[in-house]
């Protein structure tokens, strides 16, 4: 049976639109991917980049407050529940190790948890101090901190001189599928890694 | 009393002494024990209240929802942290006490958070049935139109060719 012309003119012009309307529904409806990853930062006492220890000096007295601004921004494209773990640690500690995607070999000193959501901004200050550190034969040991009014006990960080310590920030995140925190996140199938490093040198012991 | 006498109440009491001591250690345990026990269990209710979030993030709830939720598993994590805290500074009741209190907020918080992907897989599944079903009625609005435009523009195009033909006769004459 032939149709009419008009008829199979309608149907043709009806079935491309429809094609046509549903690919563009269908683009519209589906999200576009973009890339995911978080942003670390850290800033000091002006609340700028710079100036992190008193007078811009690096060599730290005992009992001399530091402070700084510790930030993370979550570009994730979803809800993600963060750890940011303050390690420290000296020049030949090793430390975290971006293409196996290894945390640094220190002692960690304090943790901070967060849930961010989409696009949000943690932001928290540190205020740290150095209590305690013993010298024997050119090495200074550094014992007990004071961070954010919490004393913390060190072990087995010293350096030559006093020089070169260092402070080293590094995020984890949780991973729902393991059930457990990893050093950085997932983006598709590759692991990122995130971490922040400042150093510093104790010069007195009074 | 002699020497002898002296040295065994020594010795006695060298023996008795850590007694008290080591009873006071054996009933703190099991409370420091079971306090450690809630952190862990609350942890892991925080753990699970997450993964609802995110179910129902994913599966479409708005952002004004999912940060009404964020900011009370942030409430909850505090909580546990404070929990923590206390159990560091050897405070097992406060620390209990915390925990406690996380584990319910994290489970209000799994719940709504439930009920929220449940209303928001239905309203996504509407949109989604809604927009494809206007996309066939878009097309029928379209064809007709087309249908009717086509229809139009030939009956104008005959009737140039029919006023075409009458001044050919025209000029004939």
């Amino acid at each position: 049976m032939k149709l009419p012309k008009d008829l199979r003119r309608f149907l043709t012009v009806f079935a491309v639109s429809t094609l046509i309307f549903t690919v563009l529904t269908y683009t519209l409806l589906t999200p576009r991917p973009r890339e995911q990853f978080f942003q670390l930062y850290i800033l000091g006492e002006n609340h700028r980049i710079g100036n992190y220890y008193p007078g811009d000096d690096p060599n730290l007295h005992l009992g001399e407050d530091v402070k700084w601004y510790l930030g993370i921004v979550n570009n994730m494209g979803s809800v993600q529940y963060v750890m940011i773990k303050l390690k420290i640690g000296n020049r030949s500690m090793e430390p975290p190790n971006e293409e196996k995607t290894e945390p640094a070999q220190m002692p960690t000193v304090i943790e901070y948890r967060r849930f961010l959501s989409d696009n949000e901004t943690f932001e928290t200050p540190i205020q740290w101090t150095i209590m305690e550190a013993e010298e024997a034969h050119g090495v200074v040991k550094l014992t007990k901190l004071k961070i954010n009014n919490e004393t913390v006990l060190i072990q087995g960080v010293e350096a030559d001189k006093g020089e070169n310590f260092r402070f080293v920030l590094e995020l984890w995140s949780y991973d729902p599928e393991s059930g457990v925190f990893m050093f950085g996140w997932r983006n598709g199938g590759e692991r990122k890694t995130a971490w922040l490093q400042l150093w510093f040198n104790i010069t007195t012991m009074h | 009393m002699g020497d002898g006498q002296v040295t065994l109440i020594l010795l006695c009491l060298l023996i008795l002494a850590p007694i008290p001591l080591m009873a006071l250690v054996a009933s703190t345990l099991p409370q420091t024990q079971h306090a450690s026990e809630t952190l862990r269990e609350a942890e892991a209710n925080l753990e699970g209240a997450f993964n609802g979030v995110k179910a129902a993030e994913e599966a479409g709830a708005s952002k004004h929802e999912v940060n009404d939720l964020t900011l009370k598993l942030n409430n909850a994590l505090d909580l546990l942290m404070n929990a923590e805290r206390a159990i560091r500074a050897g405070d097992v009741e406060a620390a209990e006490n915390y925990a406690l209190k996380s584990m319910d907020l994290a489970a209000e918080v799994n719940m709504e958070a439930q009920k929220i992907r449940g209303n928001a897989q239905k309203s996504v599944l509407q949109n989604k049935v809604s927009a494809f079903s206007s996309a066939p009625v878009a097309a029928l609005i379209l064809a007709v139109a087309f249908h009717y435009s086509y229809k139009a523009w030939r009956k104008r195009d005959f009737n140039r060719l029919l006023r075409m033909e009458i001044r050919e006769v025209k000029r004939r004459r």
